[in-house]
């Protein structure tokens, strides 16, 4: 369980695939530790993942980030779809309905 | 000093071993070493060594205090709902009515104390028997199982909190992405562990989110809690036979490391200690010497470079090819703490910030301070030591002692503005 002594090249190669792979599931943030973690390596197939990762994970926010505030402004209007999406209505006056 | 004179001797045979240019009478001439001096260097290189550790392990403990501080503060004790909790008082079966007598609450606290110190208990037992029976599998099916359970649920738990104190609506979609990314890659920088600070931080979290849940528990099945384990820690640490010598032992039996939560923080020690006599200290010397620096802490995983110092002197063959082995790998001292230990620390002061700041502060200097006592005493014996009761015992002393002597002066202090 402790940080492993460091990896070879070939190890670093794998590991980048398969976390390069597994942040095609909804997982932006794992691209972005990977963009992290390699991000001082010299080599040309890992800089290449270390590009890629960056790029999806902005992607990925990004849309994450508009669709957070698509429904944080638009929720009201939605009415029972929005309340069915939402975690917990927050309290106070809306602006749509008064 | 016997570990040491085995390492000087072990020094000097592979001294001459590969310095094949050097002659022996040059080697014999200079292995002389002025037991004055030697004690000096040894001296200079346990303080260094002290000091190195207790700020790569105070630092991690004081920001997991801090976080659950943090959180309580702002959010916990903000949200109106806090007699309907579900999370950790189901496990208690007493809850306290206001017209119960003093016995029957100490002997109710006193029964959730037992409860949640026996699955802790029964936690140990198990491990133990998985390892006699070797099902390895097991063992890390359960591990990722509760870090899954923490990182996942706890995470939800507290960010539906922060909803409901910062009042802004958020939907399944984004809260879902949000969960499931943090607890997936926290179970694999956990599990896989590739980089260092990615590993430190998402331990951290994982400890201050367990610290969480466990202060929700009622007020003195908490203080009992903590010097019942407090006790057993002691116990079951520092006696010959019991369940943490078992479980080292059973790990060196099977060669194979216990799969356990553990927080490292790995230093690499270039030592100071240049034995003057020897003209030309080598990479493998420096490897020797970093060896003897690393101690363990708590449940830990042992490694092939803490054996180098009790080796014997007649198996130079293999000495050499494991030093060999590890001067491909980079030398590093290791200080190791258990995660349970963060919880405990963080739970204690969680307690205390109920009660007020000057209780948080007090509780965090005892708490650091114990922490670097038992640093101080682990350089000194160099065995494994429980970290939590030293700690625990001085913060409940802090605690008590604040609430009905501090808190008083300070404010007899403010009111008759004697400090203005």
């Amino acid at each position: 369980m402790d940080p492993s002594t460091p990896l070879t090249e070939e190890q670093k190669i794998k590991v980048a695939k398969k976390m390069y792979i597994a942040g095609f599931f909804f997982l932006p943030w794992l691209w972005f530790c990977l963009a992290i973690y390699f991000r001082k390596e010299k080599n040309e197939i890992l800089q290449k993942y270390v590009k890629k990762a960056y790029f999806g994970f902005f992607v990925f926010t990004f849309f994450l980030l508009t669709w957070m505030a698509v429904f944080l402004s638009q929720r009201d209007r939605w009415g029972v779809k929005g309340d069915n999406l939402s975690v917990n209505i927050p309290y106070g006056d809306s602006n749509y309905d008064s | 000093m016997s570990s040491e004179e085995n390492l000087k001797i072990e020094i000097e045979r592979k001294n001459e071993k590969t310095n094949n240019y050097q002659t022996f009478v040059e080697k014999t001439s200079e292995t002389e070493i002025p037991s004055d001096s030697y004690s000096e260097f040894e001296f200079a290189d346990y303080v260094d060594f002290f000091t190195r550790t207790t700020k790569s392990i105070l630092v991690p403990v004081a920001l997991s205090m801090v976080i659950v501080v943090f959180f309580l503060q702002s959010i916990y004790l903000q949200n109106q709902i806090t007699s309907q909790e579900h999370g950790i008082r189901d496990l208690t079966v007493y809850h306290q009515n206001d017209s119960d007598s003093f016995q029957k609450y100490f002997f109710g606290s006193f029964l959730n104390a037992i409860i949640v110190i026996s699955i802790i208990f029964g936690s140990t037992a198990l491990l133990i028997l998985f390892l006699k029976f070797g099902w390895n599998k097991i063992l890390y099916i359960w591990l990722l199982l509760t870090t899954f359970v923490v990182l996942t649920l706890f995470t939800a738990n507290c960010l539906l909190e922060i909803d409901q104190v910062l009042n802004f609506g958020i939907d399944w979609i984004s809260f879902f992405i949000i969960v499931f990314n943090f607890s997936i890659v926290g179970i694999f920088v956990i599990f896989i562990p590739k980089s260092k600070r990615i590993n430190q931080f998402y331990l951290i979290c994982f400890s201050s989110l367990l610290a969480i849940e466990i202060s929700k528990l009622p007020e003195l099945t908490t203080w009992i809690l903590l010097i019942v384990l407090a006790l057993y820690d002691l116990i079951a640490v520092l006696t010959p036979n019991g369940p943490l010598q078992i479980l080292i032992q059973e790990s060196i039996k099977k060669n194979q490391p216990l799969p356990s939560l553990i927080y490292s923080s790995s230093l690499m020690l270039f030592t100071k200690i240049k034995y003057p006599i020897f003209k030309k200290p080598e990479k493998n010397i420096q490897n020797i010497e970093n060896t003897v620096n690393e101690t363990l802490s708590e449940i830990t995983t042992l490694s092939e470079t803490d054996n180098i110092s009790t080796e014997t002197i007649s198996e130079t063959d293999t000495i050499i090819s494991k030093e060999k082995e590890k001067t491909k790998e980079q030398e590093k001292a290791e200080v190791k703490l258990g995660v349970g230990d963060f919880v405990f620390y963080s739970v204690l002061i969680s307690r205390a910030c109920f009660y007020g700041y000057l209780t948080v502060f007090t509780c965090f200097f005892a708490i650091l301070m114990g922490l670097t006592l038992t640093l101080f005493l682990l350089a000194f014996y160099r065995k494994i030591l429980p970290a939590l009761p030293l700690s625990i015992l001085i913060g409940i002393c802090f605690y008590f002692l604040t609430n009905f002597v501090l808190s008083n002066f300070v404010k007899n202090i403010t009111i008759n503005q004697f400090l203005v």
